[in-house]
């Protein structure tokens, strides 16, 4: 998906600060979390000027242009401020682009329009009058690599310090769901009382992991020969209920795509396109290193074992987590243990 | 008044009062304190670990005339009729019995409506992971922007099977199990509350027979209150569930570790007349070695163990005894005995057989030794790489034939056992120069007893002529992988092996048709065997 030119969702926020709010906008983008934070942002901005806000949200299946229109430009029994969200409105905006063009160039007093739009083509007609007339937002993804600071001025907004520590082990734990942390950093700042800073102890206390992240770190635990971290993940994958097929078909496709790049990389070809291959496309260096810190024949054998794993699952009447606990230790290279 | 089982009496009604999920606790306390309490909360984890519990305290401190505080008074009216569960603005919902979309619209027409005397409307619904997807659907707009009178608590112990867009609208905590050592503490507690006498014995007893959960454990201690004479003793819980005391397992253990199989028979005749049932011996066998298992390879402190201190010393002495390998075949032999002593009417012969095979564990000997044994007798490389692909379903499934050892030869203090060498050598070939290590997998490795030159133990490595040629050009790189994998100086004599120095090889058949050619290609295979279809099917018809 390409990258969507606009403000940024920072930048309406501070717009929305100093009381510049538009009678129209266009949230472009693929990261939900900001097309909340922007609907919720103008809402709030437009009840801080005073009165209420009536606010209309329809998906475009259910939008019909003329209701649409109809609520925006309508004024409410008390004089109240009327917000109309179409989201997503992909195809609304396709159809009825003229008939939304023409409500932008003269849109009514008390009437906002919010359209969130996957993709806004810039050079069309509509989205040229929305940049003039209010604002084109974009929401776009962030990369794993912006998250610490994103999480940095999260924590700001909300009233609370990070140690850089604690944002990097929330961004190790959670990825790039910015929903997920948002609410993760609420509970962070809740638990953390009176104190005004959250440390990294406490994300570990309470914090969540994502669950692909939990395959990493169970790989990576396995790949770094560390049987008790690696037995203390299966144990707390396995309480939260989850189940052992699940596990080993994750841990299974996470040893596969580590073989499958150790063997392109044999054949010449370069660390980088061959993690691309196997569709790797973030933590691709932790990707590489784990895929480097196995040898091949340990690779080829614990895919081995985990398909036996798999069958004994369906076939033996052995409880899950002791076929799982004795499998992972198999997959450790025995030279490294505790025992030797 | 009537009776009322401990788990309700001691339920839990303030948030100090739970036990073992002191974050949750302490971020709900700020929550209210702080007046940032989230309009949805997810509680997971396994049962009878204070999910529901914790649900009701916080409706209460939500609720409390005296609220919202951190600290519901549970005298109020409010507070008494959450307790019971028939308050009028806290809704239990049962997500298993209520997971249709009619009745989740039921829910959203009546969340509207403001609460009748309380602060909030408040929904628990438990085992919400049971709603239908379309329930899901009906909940997720009212989750989005529920009104603000509204809150909803759910409860699960499968979170993966709710929508992500329902998980992450909700502020989760994860509960974990509780430690057997807290829960028998407790219990210690109710006892001293309730005049009830019980060995300390039993209760940590009762403790590790509750897996964590705390409503189990004061089940199993009401049970042996009224099953018990004077005293709760370990017997007793023998008695109710036909457990072991773990002084027993490590006995067996003991036994087991000494080759004394006579002793671990008898201790079964002496365990089983004393009222404990087999298939729970078993059990504790089976996390007797899983413990042991697991202080030999995460160490003995590792909080996965669930057992006290003492227990834990006499694990960290035991494991000593046994190699990873060892531990891991008798962990799942004891978990297969099992199995088979459900399915069989003789249930106390496989127990037996069981305890006497794992008794002559030190007379097996590890698969590679075997396989390097049959080499000099003439096998040649492709066996024992097909040997080594199976060796570890051997070691799980099978008989005495492929299980290791008692005892492991420790690392780094001279030569490694030979069976070992090549593999080893071939790892170590593998991070300097792969293509090398690859083009030598084909090769078969054995060592010369005889020969010793200049002190150096001499490998016999047989492979194909193109390959000799190329080893012969690492020849040196060779030589000190195997050094290396040996744990002693080598020399290596490279010679034409089976293949190559024997009659000429079966040529692999030319693959036919295009089809058969791009699926060769696409998985760099080879033409194994050639079957004709057409021959076949009419033979078949």
């Amino acid at each position: 998906m390409a990258k969507q030119r606009g403000i940024s969702p920072s930048k309406l926020r501070a717009d929305l600060d100093r009381g510049k709010i538009a009678p129209v906008y266009m949230l472009a983008g693929e990261e939900e979390f900001f097309v909340h934070e922007a609907v919720d942002a103008i809402a709030g901005a437009l009840e801080a000027q005073g009165g209420d806000c009536a606010r209309h949200t329809y998906q475009e299946q259910e939008a019909e242009l003329a209701t649409v229109l109809d609520d925006a430009r309508s004024f409410g029994l008390f004089g109240q401020k009327q917000l109309v969200v179409v989201w997503p409105a992909n195809q609304f905006v396709r159809t009825h682009s003229d008939a939304l063009a023409e409500f932008a160039q003269a849109p009514p007093p008390t009437g906002h329009l919010i359209l969130a739009v996957e993709k806004a083509d810039r050079r069309k007609k509509l989205t040229k009058i929305v940049e003039k007339a209010g604002a084109l937002v974009a929401c776009n993804p962030i990369y794993q690599n912006q998250v610490g600071e994103w999480i940095r001025d999260r924590a700001k907004q909300i009233g609370v310090g990070i140690t850089a520590d604690a944002a990097a082990r929330l961004a190790d734990f959670l990825g790039t769901d910015l929903a997920v942390i948002a609410a993760e950093l609420d509970k962070l700042a809740t638990y953390i009382g009176d104190r005004k800073r959250i440390e990294a102890d406490d994300v570990e206390a309470v914090s969540l992991r994502d669950r692909s992240r939990i395959i990493f770190e169970l790989t990576d635990a396995i790949g770094a020969r560390r049987p008790g971290p690696m037995l203390t993940i299966l144990d707390g994958l396995l309480d939260q209920g989850e189940r052992a097929g699940g596990i080993i078909f994750m841990v299974s496709r996470h040893m596969r795509r580590l073989w499958t790049v150790r063997e392109l990389m044999n054949n010449g070809i370069e660390p980088t396109a061959a993690a691309r291959k196997v569709g790797v496309r973030y933590f691709v260096e932790r990707f590489l290193d784990q895929a480097r810190g196995f040898p091949l024949r340990q690779l080829r054998q614990n895919c081995t074992a985990l398909a036996e794993c798999e069958t004994e699952l369906k076939r033996s009447a052995m409880d899950d987590r002791i076929l799982l606990e004795t499998t992972f230790i198999q997959l450790l290279p025995p030279a490294r243990t505790a025992s030797s | 008044m009537s009776y009322q089982v401990l788990a309700r009496k001691y339920r839990p009604r303030t948030f100090d009062e739970v036990i073992g999920q002191e974050s949750a606790a302490e971020t709900l306390r700020n929550a209210i304190r702080s007046d940032r309490v989230a309009h949805a909360y997810l509680f997971s984890g396994p049962r009878g670990v204070g999910k529901t519990s914790m649900a009701r305290i916080l409706a209460k401190a939500l609720n409390c005339e005296t609220g919202p505080t951190p600290t519901p008074c549970n005298e109020c009216p409010i507070c008494r009729s959450i307790d019971t569960g028939d308050d009028v603005d806290v809704v239990e919902i049962d997500g298993a019995s209520n997971n249709s979309v009619d009745q989740v619209r039921q829910l959203r027409e009546n969340a509207r409506y403001a609460p009748a005397r309380s602060a909030f409307k408040i929904y628990i619904i438990d085992e919400v992971h049971m709603l239908s997807t379309a329930a899901f659907n009906a909940l997720l707009k009212t989750l989005e922007e529920p009104p603000q009178h509204v809150k909803f608590i759910f409860a699960t112990t499968e979170p993966h099977k709710l929508l992500d867009t329902i998980k992450s609208r909700c502020q989760r905590f994860d509960f974990r199990r509780i430690p057997s050592s807290r829960i028998a503490d407790h219990m210690k507690m109710l006892c001293e509350k309730e005049g009830i006498n019980a060995d300390d014995e039993a209760l940590v007893a009762v403790a590790r027979a509750a897996h964590g959960g705390m409503r189990d454990a004061e089940s199993l201690l009401d049970q042996l209150a009224s099953l018990a004479a004077d005293t709760i003793t370990v017997d007793d819980l023998a008695r109710l569930i036909g457990g072991v005391p773990p002084q027993t397992v490590l006995e067996f253990i003991e036994a087991i570790a000494g080759h004394d199989a006579k002793r671990a028979i008898e201790m079964i005749d002496e365990t089983l007349s004393k009222g404990a049932a087999d298939d729970e011996l078993i059990q504790q066998l089976v996390d007797g070695f899983r413990d042991l298992l697991l202080a030999k390879v995460a160490g003995p402190d590792t909080e996965l163990i669930d057992r006290g201190p003492e227990f834990r010393k006499q694990l960290a002495e035991l494991s000593a005894a046994f190699s990873t390998d060892a531990l891991m075949y008798l962990v799942q032999m004891f978990a297969e005995t099992k199995k088979k002593a459900r399915q069989s009417s003789q249930s106390r012969v496989v127990l037996e057989l069981a305890v006497i095979r794992a008794a002559r564990i030190h007379q097996l000997r590890p698969l590679d030794e075997l396989v390097g044994q049959v080499k000099k007798l003439g096998g040649d490389g492709s066996n024992r790489r097909k040997a080594g692909g199976t060796a570890q379903r051997a070691t799980r499934a099978t008989g005495p034939s492929a299980a290791p050892t008692v005892a492991e030869k420790p690392a780094g203090k001279g030569p490694t056992a030979h069976g070992d060498v090549w593999p080893r050598a071939l790892a170590e070939l593998e991070q300097t120069k792969k293509p090398l290590a690859i083009m030598l997998e084909k090769g078969a490795c054995t060592r010369e007893q005889s020969a010793v030159e200049s002190g150096r133990a001499r490998f016999i490595i047989e492979l194909d002529s193109f390959s000799i040629q190329q080893a012969e050009k690492n020849r040196k790189l060779l030589e000190q992988a195997l050094s290396k994998a040996h744990g002693a100086p080598c020399s290596v004599e490279l010679r034409a092996g089976a293949n190559s120095s024997g009659p000429a090889p079966k040529k692999e058949a030319e693959p036919k048709g295009e089809h058969i050619k791009k699926t060769i290609a696409m998985f760099n295979g080879r033409v194994v065997h050639t079957e004709n279809q057409t021959d076949k099917e009419s033979s078949d018809g």
